[in-house]
């Protein structure tokens, strides 16, 4: 990891005096990464986010290339990219929330029910994740998907660790809930899907369908 | 006893981000200590669950597809560089210095006036010089209002909002050419902020810029990506960008219409023509 961001740090130092392709070789070596990143965090319960992520990878990059000599160096590059990356989602997730929208209708997968036990989970788990208030996701893609530490993804995110801490335990208990994993409910109501009533300022895209 | 917790409450307790009357309730409460007991013990599951997760493909166009925009940014500072260069000035482009960075001490609000002026100076007769090199007399419009309140951007793009069905070709082309090379002087309607855009605009991704850069760049066009006039608008029905271009011969234009998911690896052309540069 240090010596992954030591790499970094020199691209970024040899982008800024000059070298035409010290910056192409920093997205090349985190690309495949921040794509995924971005594909998950934007996966909606509309289908397929392919096309929007690469968009959403291609203008946080050239975002982060126009603001490269900005780059004070407190964080590691990779955290860098992965901010400019889930800023540029969450962007994208906002509009989504705000743009009237005509609910598209159930798409059931074509495959037919007696598929691979693991196809099957990676299919429920992905529209699981697609269906979590956009914030919960986003954490979750971090800590759990892409493996940041909980200090990294809160300054990825910009909000406190407890923050994320909660953001993350919420998400995966409705995952357990959707998933099945849940045999105890406790004699509380349930809580609504979609719903994350104290996290202030959050839209949701998943919508409570 | 207060009210039950419901699955946000655990799940901020399981945490260690409960608030002190969750933790209070769970101690009392059989039912609700219960599910939280349950909650821990999905956890594992469901991160073997996430971890499980392929990691997606990636389209195969990503890569090509960001070294084109890279590639087009790149070109752009450049083209700010000379313009900067082209006068004397710091090989540096022109840019605003925030106010924030200037010690208010030491700088006279009259010398920041005149340094910005001189700037926003700068920054016309760099485009205007760039449009003269072009060739003569190209109607470039000035967005100095514009970007000098933002670093050192790309000079406007005279881009149309036409919607006009180019069908009969090269002709209906040559014939809109000076109209598009004027474009339109608003600055609502330079590259950056064309109008239209709304969520039925058929075009809405190539009005973003790092698209419409995407898109350009991979059209591998003879004298560059960079475009002379822009037009949103139609070809034997359907929508269509109209970008007109520099071609190797200066007496010469290119133009380009491409459909909407024009895009490196795939520029949709539907017509190329190359036309007479207007006087």
């Amino acid at each position: 990891m240090i010596a992954d961001d030591e790499r970094d740090r020199a691209l970024l130092a040899a982008h800024l005096a000059g070298d035409r392709d010290a910056f192409g070789r920093l997205v090349g070596l985190h690309r495949d990464r921040l794509y995924a990143v971005a594909l998950r965090t934007l996966a909606g319960p509309g289908g397929d986010a392919r096309e929007e992520a690469a968009d959403a990878v291609q203008d946080a990059l050239l975002s982060a290339f126009r603001h490269a000599p900005s780059f004070r160096g407190e964080a590691q590059v990779s955290t860098w990219l992965h901010r400019v990356v889930v800023n540029a989602c969450l962007d994208r997730l906002r509009r989504r929330a705000a743009r009237p929208t005509v609910p598209l209708p159930d798409e059931e997968p074509a495959t037919p029910r007696d598929r691979l036990a693991e196809r099957e989970t990676a299919l429920d788990v992905q529209a699981a994740l697609s269906t979590l208030p956009d914030e919960q996701r986003a954490a979750l893609v971090l800590v759990d998907l892409s493996g940041l530490p909980v200090e990294e993804a809160a300054a990825v995110l910009g909000v406190p660790v407890g923050t994320v801490k909660s953001r993350c335990s919420r998400g995966r208990a409705r995952l357990a809930e959707q998933l099945g994993h849940l045999r105890n409910r406790g004699p509380a109501r349930p809580v609504p899907p979609g719903g994350d009533a104290p996290d202030p300022g959050v839209r949701q895209s998943g919508g409570a369908t | 006893m207060s009210r039950h917790l419901d699955l946000d409450d655990l799940a901020d307790l399981l945490a260690g981000e409960g608030t002190e009357t969750a933790v209070r309730h769970v101690a009392g409460c059989p039912g609700c200590s219960a599910a939280l007991d349950d909650l821990d013990r999905a956890q594992a599951p469901v991160q073997a669950a996430l971890a499980g997760l392929p990691a997606p493909a990636v389209p195969d166009d990503l890569p090509a597809r960001l070294d084109a925009a890279l590639l087009a940014a790149r070109e752009r500072d450049d083209l700010a560089t000379t313009a900067a260069g082209a006068h004397g000035s710091a090989a540096r482009p022109p840019t605003v210095v925030p106010l924030h960075r200037v010690r208010r001490r030491q700088v006279s609000p009259e010398r920041l006036l005149a340094g910005a002026a001189g700037v926003v100076l700068l920054l016309v007769v760099g485009v205007v010089a760039l449009a003269n090199t072009r060739g003569g007399g190209v109607g470039t419009t000035s967005s100095s209002a514009g970007s000098a309140a933002a670093p050192a951007g790309p000079p406007a793009v005279p881009t149309s909002s036409t919607g006009t069905d180019y069908d009969s070709g090269p002709e209906a082309l040559g014939a809109a050419l000076p109209q598009l090379l004027q474009g339109s002087t608003d600055p609502r309607q330079s590259i950056t902020g064309a109008p239209g855009g709304g969520a039925d605009d058929p075009l809405a991704r190539l009005r973003d810029p790092a698209a419409l850069a995407g898109c350009l760049a991979g059209l591998r066009a003879p004298a560059g990506p960079r475009p002379l006039a822009l037009d949103y608008a139609r070809f034997a029905g359907q929508p269509a960008l109209v970008a007109v271009l520099p071609a190797g011969d200066p007496a010469r234009l290119v133009v380009y219409v491409v459909g909407a998911g024009c895009r490196p690896g795939s520029p949709e052309t539907l017509l190329t023509t190359q036309l007479a540069r207007p006087s």
